[in-house]
């Protein structure tokens, strides 16, 4: 497995964290913490939305690069053997235009995708990628969260129903610590299937997880409490 | 499998809530948030919930599963009750129903709201394709323009069908929100 990726990736990366999988025969590999030049040697298959209500998220290898060169981000990959990409996460920090960036700097980041490519699904390479997106450093020093909106849901190429689909993350994101919370973020009260799910990191003080709550709320005039 | 309540909403006014369905321990609490109600507030439910064995049948019928509800609790008393209902068979098995009350100190901010969206959700995942709310014209109109922003829509007017305590028919707004939308309307 490790001679495989040396090969596959000759640059080292002090956080990454690898797997090997071998899914009906087919080699995979899961490494995480993937650097802007590790991604742009790796061919992107773009032939990902193959259902007409279905965008996926990550449309382009270029969302990844940029991704990676963020602080703190974790882009974790699984590539083929050939060097394609066919799943893909990404922790990072949120826009700056989100609410969340409210609760403090750089305290909370966003799973923002976590993506399997058509033939490779339903193989479970979305909960290994998922292990090693949240496999971070300050896994207990961040609040961790992700937002499910049923619109970005390939709901069609599952053949499942939006709330057969939503239970699906939260038993995925269950796994991995994140519970679901309550928010009144416009996007998320859109649709009753959305979902808002976090993992309030151990060492996250008190004030903050408050500041958590009530920027969860939109209620900023309870942010300048001690 | 994942417990999904207790659910913690924080109102408008920074007020703390704790969403979670009901069991026979709330029988007490219920007919408490009952007889704290207005006669008004009373007026137009079929059975007087501030008997006990009202109650009791409500939470009965719950655990024969025609039903689910939840009640908001702040500080350890219930300020508001929520129900689903629903048929076990026939032609409206795929319909539930809403009954949602909230009380005064809790109204306009988004009590409301919180247990309707918590209730569709659970409506989903029975699989019902249709809700159905009822509101008094002229009492409920706050509740009216609440679940509108929920993509409820105005089915029909029954004019003159409930009648107020002074003897005075009001017409009765029937609420529809369809579960299973087609994608296109975003």
């Amino acid at each position: 497995m490790g001679r495989f990726l040396t090969t596959l990736m000759e640059i080292p990366n002090r956080n990454s964290n690898e797997q090997a999988f071998s899914v009906e025969g087919e080699k995979v590999f899961i490494r995480s913490f993937l650097s802007p030049d590790e991604i742009v040697r790796l061919s992107f298959n773009e032939s990902m939305p193959k259902y007409a209500r279905y965008r996926p998220l990550i449309q382009d290898k270029n969302i990844l690069i940029k991704a990676a060169s963020g602080p703190d981000a974790n882009v974790t990959l699984a590539i083929a053997p050939d060097r394609r990409i066919v799943g893909a996460g990404i922790l990072q920090y949120p826009s700056p235009e989100e609410r969340w960036n409210e609760v403090g700097d750089r305290l909370v980041m966003e799973v923002s995708a976590v993506e399997v490519s058509g033939p490779w699904r339903s193989r479970g390479l979305s909960r290994h990628i998922l292990r090693l997106l949240m496999d971070h450093p300050l896994k207990e020093e961040r609040i961790f969260y992700m937002v499910g909106f049923s619109w970005t849901w390939d709901i069609d190429g599952k053949g499942i129903t939006a709330m057969e689909y939503r239970n699906m993350l939260i038993k995925l994101f269950g796994g991995e610590g994140f519970r679901i919370y309550q928010t009144n973020e416009p996007n998320v009260m859109l649709r009753p299937e959305n979902l808002f799910m976090a993992r309030i990191g151990g060492r996250i003080s008190e004030a903050v997880r408050r500041r958590f709550k009530w920027v969860r709320f939109g209620l900023d005039m309870h942010l300048d409490e001690p | 499998m994942y417990q999904r309540y207790p659910k913690e909403v924080v109102l408008t006014d920074g007020k703390e809530i704790v969403l979670r369905p009901v069991d026979r321990a709330d029988l007490e609490k219920l007919v408490s948030f009952y007889r704290n109600l207005s006669p008004e507030d009373r007026w137009f439910f079929k059975e007087d919930p501030r008997e006990p064995e009202v109650i009791r049948q409500w939470i009965e019928n719950q655990e024969r599963g025609n039903a689910f509800s939840i009640v908001a609790v702040h500080e350890e008393e219930v300020v508001a009750h929520a129900s689903l209902l629903w048929r076990s068979g026939g032609g409206r098995k795929h319909m539930g129903k809403l009954r949602v009350m909230v009380g005064e100190p809790f109204r306009r901010k988004r009590l409301g709201t919180w247990m309707v969206f918590d209730l569709t959700k659970r409506a989903m995942d029975l699989g019902l394709r249709k809700l159905r709310a009822d509101f008094v014209v002229g009492f409920e109109d706050l509740a009216i323009e609440a679940v509108q922003k929920l993509h409820f829509t105005k089915e029909c007017v029954i004019r003159d069908y409930v009648r107020d305590q002074n003897g005075r028919y009001h017409d009765c707004q029937i609420m529809i929100r369809d579960l299973h939308e087609q994608w296109g309307d975003f």
